[in-house]
């Protein structure tokens, strides 16, 4: 006897010619093969005929109603999330770096930042803190994007999978 | 030049892009009836698998910019109608059963008359009562395999798993359907019986 998945190769038409040769044999000498045989071909044949079920008349029109006043939405901020982010890391370096050649140009030896006396409250501001308060920034915006990137496709891929 | 299907999905979902009214109406034309099948087998309700496949277009019109334009569209919006009947399904606490193919009127219709044609639409009814007894994992594959002629790499890409394992699971659904054809004809005997 063929097992169930070489039956089912052979009425799929990928048997190999040793896999048929088997088939015909035992088709032309087992009754209870034959019977087996015959009732898988059944059903096969049936699933071939099965006709595509369809919608009602109105699913085109309905849905094109539902498109028109859907409009498709644009990129969502969060959709530019990496872009954003690749944007300012990629300004701020640039700006960096011509701040150091500014001052490395105008001063050889030590370099000075310039003090607005106009604005006390810019003056106090800690560059400790604000080089923090950037490090927190960043982090918090590297994580929106892990979590949007890979955290959210993965479970929502793992609840999607066939079980 | 021969256009092949796939392109032809390609040039509608283009036109689209560009704001084609017209590209809309094509494209849904030609894939809602398998999107409405492939619905239709995993829910076994037709209210339920008609918003199912009209939610997967949404779906496609608002996330065109995520599908990269060089693999296949259908196995693109397959897998999302798959999701989302799948979701669905889910969400669906009481099954309803169509009483167009219970098997009350599989029954009743199989009394009526044995000439070729009322017996292949017998035959029908009863596969497409069987396939509704399978799970939504089975009836599933058997759709995909026989529905559109899919390849195994396809419905592997669609159900998210390997080309052996969509191998193995259409050969086992195969199978299942085959012993649900038989019980539902030993039914039958037994009641005419």
């Amino acid at each position: 006897m063929l097992t169930d998945e070489q039956i089912f190769d052979v009425l799929d038409g990928c048997a190999s010619k040793e896999l048929l040769a088997q088939h015909q044999n035992l088709f032309s000498e087992s009754a209870e093969y034959k019977v087996y045989f015959e009732e898988l071909e059944a059903v096969h044949f049936d699933l071939i005929d099965l006709p595509i079920e369809k919608p009602s008349v109105q699913f085109t029109e309905n849905l094109l109603a539902t498109v028109a006043h859907a409009p498709i939405k644009k990129k969502s901020w969060s959709s530019q999330l990496t872009w954003m982010f690749l944007l300012l890391m990629t300004a701020s370096f640039v700006g960096t770096i011509s701040l150091m050649l500014f001052y490395f140009s105008s001063s050889h030896s030590v370099i000075e930042i310039p003090r607005v006396y106009d604005l006390e409250v810019i003056n106090n501001f800690s560059i400790d803190i604000l080089v923090k308060l950037m490090i927190l920034v960043n982090l918090v915006v590297l994580l929106a994007i892990f979590d949007k990137k890979v955290l959210k496709p993965y479970f929502l891929n793992k609840n999607m999978r066939l079980s | 030049m021969v256009v092949n299907d796939n392109q032809k999905d390609i040039n509608l979902l283009n036109r689209i892009r560009t704001g084609d009214k017209s590209a809309y109406k094509e494209l849904i034309n030609r894939h809602k009836d398998y999107a409405f099948t492939i619905a239709y087998r995993i829910l076994n309700n037709r209210e339920d698998a008609e918003e199912v496949a009209q939610d997967a277009f949404m779906q496609v019109f608002g996330a065109l910019s995520s599908f990269n334009f060089e693999s296949k569209f259908t196995t693109w919006f397959y897998r999302i109608v798959f999701n989302a009947a799948l979701m669905q399904k889910r969400k669906n606490k009481v099954e309803i059963v169509d009483i167009e193919t219970s098997s009350e009127a599989v029954l009743v219709s199989h009394s009526s008359d044995s000439t070729e044609g009322l017996r292949k639409i017998e035959r029908t009814k009863a596969i497409k009562q069987a396939l509704q007894n399978l799970s939504a994992d089975d009836a599933m594959m058997i759709t995909l395999f026989y529905l559109k002629e899919l390849s195994l790499g396809e419905i592997a890409e669609i159900t998210q798993i390997s080309t052996e394992t969509a191998k193995v699971k259409i050969h086992r659904a195969r199978k299942r359907l085959t012993e649900e054809m038989k019980k539902m004809l030993n039914e039958e005997v037994r009641s005419l019986l």
